[in-house]
């Protein structure tokens, strides 16, 4: 019995639109939650060197950032590092936010910049294999799985990231966005700080290369079984 | 908006979109307070200077960011430490004793200070104040010791000579003690969620619910963990330190908790509860004077305990929660039973002298009658039974046996365990484990404590329990009954994967143990293939073959076939 088994398949059979992981405040237009003002009050209050008013902030926030890098670049060791670097960088580039976009898209095109950097580094890292720890891996399934379900889930995921290392960081992050978290063009370009074309191709790109990298691997297994 | 690629029910839908929106990535409390307060270090901790080590343009950005912030820190500060404070000569736990109290800094135009330090302890004998203003700051004199609560889920004893100050905050969500020489012991009850941070020189201590010590001594930091996790953090270094573990934050490794800490730490928890609630008041051997007569009886002066924990010398005034409590006075032990509002009055413990317990409603400021609401003592099975406290008012206080030992102790705990009163025995345990947590008995006390939350649907409580037991115990006869319990509690708080390696321990540990048979079943339930499962069936059904399990084993042998080459 697979993940998809015990956690249910409603939109895997294709009746319901994707649910958008948004209720974390992914979505790139989407209210955060909250009275729409809370963030710029926030805001104002970090402007003037409050560090409470950060530490509100930080804490409306923190889960979405986590969640999103979690999807993007895999349940990683390193996702409290680049947690804090995101947050760093926020606190610096606060001045200069205008207001001219929900905070939610300020602060999450920080998210997928930071993202991009450490899949680029992970790139450069050739040789390397991607090396997602059980612990890491079952604190993103939820809890209340059965055992045979969470060991099942842990392959698939295991087996998914390892897949999705094969795909340049942007076009990694367009598929998350686009193809797992169900935002629009629109809202993953808002994100990706690129054109709503751009985003398609890159989707396109990646699930060409995933089909492909698929099916050279079957052939290869292909391979293998004719010589046994 | 374009709704482009949901294409889930293809095959990369099936093999890669969905198991990743299935995923659920969460931080817990104590994962989010931490990356806070590491993030915090950054931005506002120049004494850290961690930013831009090995980040590059980042790291030097952050330290300009610091150095900005530090100024506004230091402002801050100033306007803290501007705030006149007077020293208030109120007596804690004796009255030779004295807390200085710091009112709270004046409230900024931004936002004021909602939550403040409320000193709580024993008021001095006479003394008509019964808890003590809020303050933003707590000192005491060397040997001194003043208890006081933050809101209502900080618990915390500070042992002189030092200072505890707390800062502005606008919620007990989070709040942020600094430690200035002194051992601070805390329960921090983190349920609702929330952070609570102690800096302390060169550290910073962040906990979400837990029982532990900051020991701040000559510029040095030692951290012990009685209960839960804290992480700890210095300039250099980062600790997660876990139950039973210690670390002196300038240096070295984590070691066992000191003896000394770990009883202090027990003392402080079994410490009697803040002021909120029911509470009485129980005088002993307290002159009493116009207030209450009946109490004036001269005597030496000896320690008292109440439930096992050291309280000072008699006479005294001691604040305690609503219930039965166990009082000894130079080794004459009573149980008393607390209502709310009431004052019990215990004079006379002397072994020759002649005794008069009166008890009276709580009604300052004038003293009130005695009350016969005040309930006899509590049923406290104990060996013996029987008093030699011939002379004792009929229906006032009942006296158990004389100096109980820790095992006559658990005699009676566990005649209450087998009478169903679990509340008695729990009482009882607690006392032994905070007599001695380190004894043997402490260790058996805590396996049927934890049992009892297990059987009162309490896995919070016996997780809790099952954390402070060393491991291994230092008693071997107990060493199987804690490792299942342990492993009981992770299958009960679903930690499925530290369950399966508990009983693979534990088969592999205990083979001969009652329970394999249990630890087998479990094992092959949660085998999540056939490949993995069917050995573990075969040797259920070979092993055990009228078993519970073996019907079901059977079932799932024929369902898995034979194993492929």
């Amino acid at each position: 019995m697979g993940l998809r088994h015990v956690m249910g398949r409603r939109h895997l059979l294709g009746g319901a639109p994707p649910t958008p992981l948004g209720d974390e405040g992914s979505r790139a237009d989407a209210p955060t939650g909250a009275p729409g003002g809370e963030d710029e009050r926030l805001i104002a209050g970090v402007l003037r060197n409050d560090r409470r008013m950060f530490a509100e902030l930080y804490r409306r926030h923190v889960d979405s950032v986590y969640a999103r890098l979690t999807r993007v670049i895999g349940p990683v060791s390193e996702r409290d590092d680049l947690v804090q670097h995101i947050f760093l960088d926020v606190h610096r580039a606060l001045p200069r936010f205008r207001g001219e976009a929900r905070f939610s898209t300020f602060l999450h095109r920080i998210v997928l910049n930071v993202a991009c950097e450490h899949l680029e580094r992970r790139r450069r890292q050739r040789g390397r294999t991607l090396a997602l720890e059980p612990q890491h891996l079952d604190g993103v399934i939820a809890p209340d799985a059965s055992p045979e379900a969470r060991v099942r889930a842990r392959q698939e995921l295991t087996e998914v990231f390892r897949r999705l290392e094969s795909l340049s960081p942007k076009r990694r992050v367009a598929f998350v966005l686009v193809a797992v978290e169900g935002l629009s063009l629109e809202e993953a370009a808002a994100l990706a700080g690129c054109s709503p074309d751009a985003v398609k191709q890159r989707v396109l790109d990646a699930r060409r290369e995933l089909a492909r990298e698929k099916a050279d691997l079957e052939a290869k297994e292909g391979g293998h079984d004719e010589l046994r | 908006m374009t709704n482009f690629d949901d294409r889930t029910d293809d095959a990369l839908g099936l093999e890669i979109v969905a198991p990743l929106r299935q995923m659920r990535p969460h931080l817990d409390e104590l994962h989010r307070a931490r990356l806070y307060a590491a993030l915090e270090d950054h931005l506002y901790t120049s004494a850290f200077g961690r930013p831009g080590a090995g980040r590059g343009s980042r790291g030097r950005t952050v330290i300009a960011s610091a150095t900005v912030l530090l100024g506004v820190a230091a402002a801050v500060t100033a306007v803290f430490l501007h705030g006149a404070w007077k020293e208030r000569e109120t007596s804690l736990e004796s009255t030779k004793q004295r807390v200085a109290q710091h009112p709270p800094t004046p409230p900024s135009p931004a936002a004021g200070p909602v939550v403040l330090l409320s000193p709580y302890l024993y008021s001095g004998p006479g003394s008509e104040r019964q808890s003590m203003a809020p303050a933003s700051r707590l000192s005491v004199p060397a040997d001194a010791r003043a208890r006081a609560m933050i809101g209502t889920r900080v618990r915390l004893t500070l042992v002189g000579p030092g200072t505890v100050s707390i800062a502005e905050s606008v919620s007990e969500r989070d709040i942020d003690l600094t430690l200035v020489g002194g051992r601070l012991l805390v329960d921090y009850d983190g349920q609702g969620g929330g952070t609570l941070r102690v800096r302390s020189p060169g550290t910073v201590t962040t906990v979400v619910g837990t029982l532990f010590c900051v020991d701040a001594a000559n510029g040095e930091t030692r951290i012990a963990v009685s209960r839960g996790r804290v992480h700890a953090q210095t300039r250099t270094a980062a600790r997660d330190l876990a139950t039973g573990t210690a670390w002196l934050a300038s240096g070295g490794d984590v070691t066992p908790i000191p003896r000394d800490v770990a009883r202090a730490l027990a003392e402080h928890e079994l410490s009697p509860p803040p002021p909120i609630g029911e509470y009485g008041i129980v005088l002993v051997g307290a002159p009493g004077g116009a207030a209450h007569p009946s109490s004036a009886l001269s005597r030496k002066a000896s320690t008292v305990t109440l439930d096992g924990r050291s309280l000072a010398a008699a006479p005294l005034v001691a604040r305690i929660s609503a219930g039965s409590h166990l009082v000894n006075e130079g080794g004459r032990r009573r149980a008393i039973d607390v209502a709310g509002g009431t004052i019990v009055q215990l004079e006379g413990t002397s072994p020759r002298a002649p005794r008069a317990e009166s008890s009276a409603r709580l009604a300052p400021p004038s003293p009130p009658p005695a009350d016969p609401r005040v309930a006899p003592a509590p049923a406290a099975p104990a060996p013996g039974g029987s008093t030699s406290d011939d002379a004792r008012p009929a229906g006032a206080v009942q006296a158990p046996p004389q100096r109980p030992d820790l095992e006559a102790t658990y005699a009676a705990a566990e005649a209450a365990m087998r009478a169903g009163a679990r509340d008695e025995a729990r009482r009882m345990l607690q006392s032994i484990v905070a007599e001695d947590p380190l004894d043997a008995r402490a260790e058996a006390a805590l396996l049927d404590l934890a049992r009892i939350a297990l059987a009162d649907g309490n896995v919070r409580d016996a997780k809790r329990y099952v954390a402070r037991l060393p491991e291994p115990t230092r008693d071997a006869a107990l060493a199987e009954g804690a490792h299942h319990l342990r492993c009981q509690v992770d299958l009960l708080s679903r930690h499925a994967i530290e369950a399966d390696a508990c009983l693979t321990a534990f088969r592999l540990r205990y083979p001969a143990s009652l329970h394999d048979a249990e630890a087998l079943a479990l094992l092959s339930a949660h085998a999540a293939t056939c490949d993995d499962a069917r050995p573990l069936l075969s040797e259920y059904v070979q092993r055990y073959p009228d078993g519970a399990f073996a019907a079901a084993a059977r079932a799932r042998l024929a369902s898995c076939g034979a194993p492929r080459d």
